[in-house]
């Protein structure tokens, strides 16, 4: 799952970067890229919440030591996971699961993002995103958030449309749009972090606005603000850190002593899925 | 609940109805809502002018996450335009967004008529007389905007012989103005 996400990545940047390929080429790309996407869609958009040890289950001892002994060591702290597809979306996929199973289980927090999501619909297209498109992609996902909140949608529903690509897909993309959204109304302060000569906007364009194109920090940073969640991270490998430990909490500058986060991501290189916490244990 | 994309189609097919953009028009076909014809007028003051080119449009599911396969019908002369009629249009392949409409897909291409990228041919000879033969690429292009007024409406499910007419060119290749002729004379 891993290697698809990657190879899934990097033939993109082939695509754009090359010029004057024959037909033929572009042909062979489009098997390649369908054989990708197929595999990639063998495995569940999100999967069953099961127990962490699977996820132990998948490193060798003796081969990958290092991931093995991590994974048994976050089964001390966390007890589930829920694999989410690498298709390039996971980190917006594992943060719209992750919220969800919030709002099925607290209604006040459903209420209250019905509204925030409304009043992103204004803000969009007063960020200047095209009227008639983004608005309904908001409504749509409003319409969703409403379904839960009136009872019409149960959660097994809900896990229904979160597995059907096309819905899921389309609900996914209010989250790409209010992540642009967050970096476009605070464009002065990101700017700078944007390389390569690209603009805020044409950043926004083909990195955010784009469906399967992987999050970076930015990305992170922006949804988490947008959404205004406590979002941790838990790295397998410590090296891809931030901060060099083995987790990072977001918003930045959140110790660990006081932060207790809504939503954690396990961020295995080049994916995240979800991970759950044991119940605490009463001494 | 219908499909999003489904929803997303009809619309897109209200706006188009309802706000409609100069020189482009589009429906979905009677049966099928993932199905599209549409018709782009050549721009005004360029060589494409006074042509109606009739397109096909074909969603998936996957809409407007994933682009739709949008081709020529008509016959086109234009160097980002393969023969069998698909586009090589960035914002159709790699730079598409979701946030695009069937009404911002058919001004691209209508912009993309007079505003041809030499860098990314699709047909080779309209790039190579488009940069050093602006005369002889423009009288081609005439001919395929006349052309357009002859498909419009008599060549209503023609569909075999217009195949064989882009066999032709492919087999051939587009190096003489004769066979140009004749394939254009066996269309009419």
């Amino acid at each position: 799952m891993l290697q698809t996400d990657m190879v899934h990545g990097s033939s993109e940047n082939q695509t754009t970067s090359t010029e004057a390929i024959t037909e033929d080429e572009i042909l062979l790309q489009d098997q390649q890229l369908k054989r990708i996407e197929d595999e990639q869609k063998s495995a569940p958009l999100v999967g069953d919440k099961c127990s962490l040890f699977s996820l132990v289950a998948l490193y060798d001892p003796d081969t990958s030591s290092a991931f093995f002994s991590k994974a048994n060591e976050l089964t001390e702290v966390y007890s589930d996971i829920r694999f989410i597809r690498g298709d390039g979306n996971c980190f917006y996929r594992a943060v719209l699961v992750g919220l969800v199973e919030i709002m099925l289980a607290d209604k006040e927090k459903l209420r209250k993002f019905i509204t925030s999501s409304k009043e992103w619909t204004e803000k969009l297209v007063k960020l200047g995103f095209p009227d008639w498109t983004c608005t309904d992609f908001c409504e749509f996902f409003i319409e969703f958030l409403q379904n839960i909140y009136d009872g019409k949608d149960n959660a097994d529903a809900v896990f229904k449309n979160l597995n059907d690509d096309n819905t899921a897909n389309y609900l996914l993309m209010f989250f790409r749009l209010i992540t642009s959204g967050h970096l476009k109304e605070n464009a002065a302060h990101y700017e700078p972090f944007i390389g390569e000569g690209l603009t805020l906007a044409q950043y926004c364009e083909t990195e955010i606005e784009a469906m399967w194109k992987e999050s970076d920090h930015l990305a992170i940073i922006a949804l988490v603000k947008a959404t205004n969640i406590r979002l941790r991270i838990e790295y397998m490998d410590r090296s891809e850190a931030p901060n060099g430990g083995w987790h990072h909490n977001l918003p930045d500058g959140n110790d660990d002593a006081s932060f207790v986060p809504d939503i954690t991501l396990l961020y295995r290189p080049g994916h995240y899925d979800l991970i759950y916490k044991k119940p605490a244990v009463a001494s | 609940m219908t499909t999003p994309s489904r929803r997303r189609l009809m619309r897109d097919f209200k706006k188009l109805q309802e706000d409609p953009p100069a020189g482009v028009s589009g429906a979905p076909t009677e049966d099928n809502i993932l199905a599209w014809e549409a018709i782009i007028f050549g721009p005004q003051e360029t060589p494409f002018e006074d042509g109606t080119f009739k397109l096909s449009l074909e969603f998936t599911e996957e809409y407007p996450n994933k682009p739709p396969t949008v081709k020529f019908i008509s016959k086109m002369f234009h160097p980002n335009v393969y023969a069998d009629g698909s586009i090589c249009l960035d914002i159709l392949q790699n730079r598409w967004s979701p946030t695009y409409d069937v009404a911002a897909i058919l001004t691209s291409i209508q912009s993309l008529l007079d505003e041809p990228n030499p860098n990314s041919p699709a047909n080779s000879l309209a790039a190579q007389l488009y940069q050093e033969n602006r005369r002889e690429y423009e009288k081609r292009v005439q001919q395929i905007v006349e052309q357009s007024w002859l498909n419009f409406g008599e060549n209503e499910g023609d569909a075999v012989l217009k195949d064989d007419v882009d066999a032709e060119e492919i087999n051939g290749g587009v190096d003489g103005d004769d066979r140009m002729d004749g394939a254009s004379g066996s269309n009419a």
